[in-house]
């Protein structure tokens, strides 16, 4: 029933005839008479993109007549109807240009993104303990609405976390040094200015640090399953057969109130300074203004808290591990973040320029030999993980040097399916069921929320990774077999 | 959808209609409050509703003021996050803020009030707001997080996405898409 495999009355569908074909998985959206914008590329398959809905063409469309844009608006193959931006849009600006930061081009749970961690257990080894190992993860992992971890924060711990991301926890006794090699800025990014965060933002990340969350977020024990790149699977330390822990959650709290304070401060900032939005729901201003500059600030130091509570997470994951296999060993794979705007050096038209990346719902996918990348990886590509959904599987791709993106690549399988249809449509307690017959073992504090987050709701990620390395952005080293999955 | 907006109208305003509910707000807290209760619940489950999103969801709230329109996409909005039948008002508390775009205030209610929820570590069942010219004043009954109340999904914020508030025939609507 996903995309791309059959198509029905209550999946998406893109008229594509206002699509020109530019190569196998490169659509753009020609200019209608008169109107001025720049270039919109949509990157994927056709069956991938029929599913998509008309609304994130409206979207990206809408991207491409901001100010300052630089190079064309665009969407991965995952993309899917958003706020703001499509999620699953990318865009540059230049803040000398004009060019304009904006919070529905980041999204509220900023920097949400998949720890990845590889151990060295086999499947046949860990397999008969994994109903004790769920039951135990359940307990341990503070996950879904009201759910709230052990660690209470004050304001004044709570500014140290957001300068210091994954580096405070690693100091506090969370984790390792070595994982911070692992996670993009090695865990922590510059500009992040707390006192640009509202007071309601922290006393909401009071007790919100080292949890899930909910929705789409999860924390799932996976085998790989299949090796597409020998050479790439070698330096992350795959090998098929192993277990793997991808932990997906973002900025919690104070992330969603961050977005919520500046998507109004950023609309009406851009009413007063006189941009014209087609959509209010675009929210921007210009980099170099006071409104930009804060949202950057404040912006910054939601990501650093989304690195400190995955790093948080990590810890969590390893102690309750280690009640089950006693002589486990978990390494830090890689962290990449999807919701996110950094500032980052391209080449364009042969000149390298300090551009804004805007990725809603997309990764960063550095190619061999980016200077951002663990020196471990260097050779290989900076490692991208694709999230499917709890029943089909996820991917681990590398960054190619050719990537026409920016640099960017899908996040995850992307939603195919309505929340309201995917409620319509399953039974959480039959899910669960369904998906123990495939060994498959789901902890959940929401049944709601697993029919939601049904299988069948996404798109065939099968289909997004191909079309990911097919057009480009990324080429895949692993798929991952879901296992257990504790499920926000 | 035409036969069922109709069926409320007729049937809310023989039954209760959202002024009367006011007038008796008191009413909640007597004795006879789970009957007061039910029928809250039944009204405002009557005036809220969804919309379609691919990835989040819209929420609709509807009423004869733009206020009982307000009150009832919040009550939709925290329906996504539990079963309200089951949540005990027993705490209120008050909020207020400032704005005067009438649409830009229905996304600052949705999220000072999530935003509210999230900082007490409470749901909420029971919403009443008043405006004063571009003031507007609120108060919100609910409970803390206990573990019998069903958890649905976490709404992270309300957007500007879709955000329309207007009058449509009689009633005043005002709807949105919430991040979840």
């Amino acid at each position: 029933m996903q995309c791309g495999k059959r198509a029905a009355w209550w999946t998406f569908d893109m008229n594509l005839t206002h699509l020109k074909q530019l190569q196998p998985y490169l659509w753009t959206l020609p200019c209608k008479s008169g109107e001025q914008r720049a270039e919109v590329l949509l990157y994927g398959s056709a069956p991938l993109l029929e599913c998509m809905d008309d609304k994130v063409l409206e979207q990206i469309t809408n991207v491409a007549n901001l100010p300052g844009l630089v190079g064309a608006a665009m969407t991965m193959p995952d993309a899917h109807w958003g706020y703001g931006f499509p999620i699953g849009g990318v865009a540059a600006f230049d803040a000398e240009q004009g060019g304009v930061i904006s919070a529905g081009g980041v999204g509220f749970d900023i920097s949400c993104g998949i720890r990845c961690l590889r151990s060295n257990l086999k499947l046949q080894d860990a397999v008969t303990q994994f109903s004790d190992l769920a039951d135990q993860l359940y307990k341990t992992i503070p996950a879904g609405v009201g759910e709230e971890g052990s660690i209470k924060m004050g304001q004044k711990v709570l500014d140290q976390v957001l300068n210091g991301g994954a580096q405070w926890a690693v100091k506090q006794g969370y984790g390792l040094a070595v994982d911070l090699e692992y996670i993009e800025e090695q865990g922590c990014v510059a500009g992040a200015v707390p006192e640009n965060v509202s007071e309601l933002a922290k006393k909401r990340q009071h007790g919100e640090m080292g949890t899930l969350g909910s929705g789409n977020h999860y924390l799932e024990v996976q085998v790989v399953d299949r090796i597409f790149d020998s050479e790439a699977a070698e330096a992350f330390g795959l090998d098929k057969g192993q277990i793997i822990v991808s932990i997906h959650c973002g900025s919690r709290g104070l992330g969603h109130q961050i977005g919520t304070d500046y998507l109004l401060l950023l609309a009406k900032a851009a009413s007063r300074l006189g941009i014209r939005l087609p959509d209010r729901e675009l929210a921007c201003a210009p980099i170099n203004s006071p409104e930009g500059q804060q949202y950057i600030g404040a912006m910054n130091a939601a990501i650093n808290c989304a690195l400190a509570n995955r790093q948080i997470l990590t810890h969590l994951t390893r102690e309750t591990f280690k009640t089950v296999y006693p002589d486990i060993r978990l390494e830090t794979l890689f962290d990449v973040s999807h919701n996110t705007c950094k500032t980052e050096s391209h080449e364009i038209n042969g000149q390298s320029r300090w551009l804004y990346v805007h990725r809603k719902g997309a990764t960063r996918a550095f190619g061999p030999g980016h200077p951002k990348i663990p020196e471990r990886y260097r050779t290989v590509g900076q490692p991208v993980i694709i999230g499917g959904s709890m029943g089909t599987g996820s991917y681990i791709l590398a960054g190619c040097v050719e990537n026409p993106a920016f640099a960017s690549a899908s996040h995850g399988a992307g939603r195919a399916m309505s929340r309201r249809q995917a409620l319509k449509q399953w039974e959480g307690r039959a899910l669960i069921h369904e998906l123990a017959q495939q060994d498959i073992l789901i902890r959940t504090r929401s049944l709601r929320g697993v029919a939601e987050e049904a299988p069948a709701a996404y798109k065939d990620v099968d289909l997004v990774a191909e079309a990911t390395e097919q057009a480009g952005l990324a080429r895949r080293v692993a798929f991952l077999r879901p296992k257990v999955c504790i499920k926000g | 959808m035409q036969p069922a907006r109709s069926l409320w109208i007729n049937f809310s305003f023989f039954l209760v209609s959202p002024s009367t509910f006011k007038q008796n707000q008191h009413f909640l807290y007597s004795s006879d409050y789970n009957d007061s209760k039910l029928v809250y619940g039944i009204l405002k489950k009557m005036t809220s509703s969804y919309f379609e999103h691919d990835a989040d969801i819209g929420v609709i709230g509807r009423g004869s003021t733009i206020e009982r329109a307000f009150e009832a996409a919040a009550y939709a909005m925290f329906a996504i996050i539990t079963n309200l039948d089951s949540v005990q008002p027993t705490i209120e508390i008050s909020v207020e803020f400032e704005e005067t775009d009438i649409e830009l205030a229905l996304v600052v209610w949705l999220n000072l009030i999530l935003g509210r929820s999230r900082e007490l570590g409470m749901v909420f069942s029971d919403f009443h707001i008043q405006r004063d010219g571009d003031r507007w004043l609120a108060k919100l009954s609910g409970e803390k997080w206990r573990d019998e109340l069903e958890r649905g999904v976490e709404v992270k914020g309300a957007t500007l996405t879709m955000l329309k508030v207007q009058q449509v025939d009689a009633m005043w609507e005002a709807r949105c898409v919430v991040d979840v």
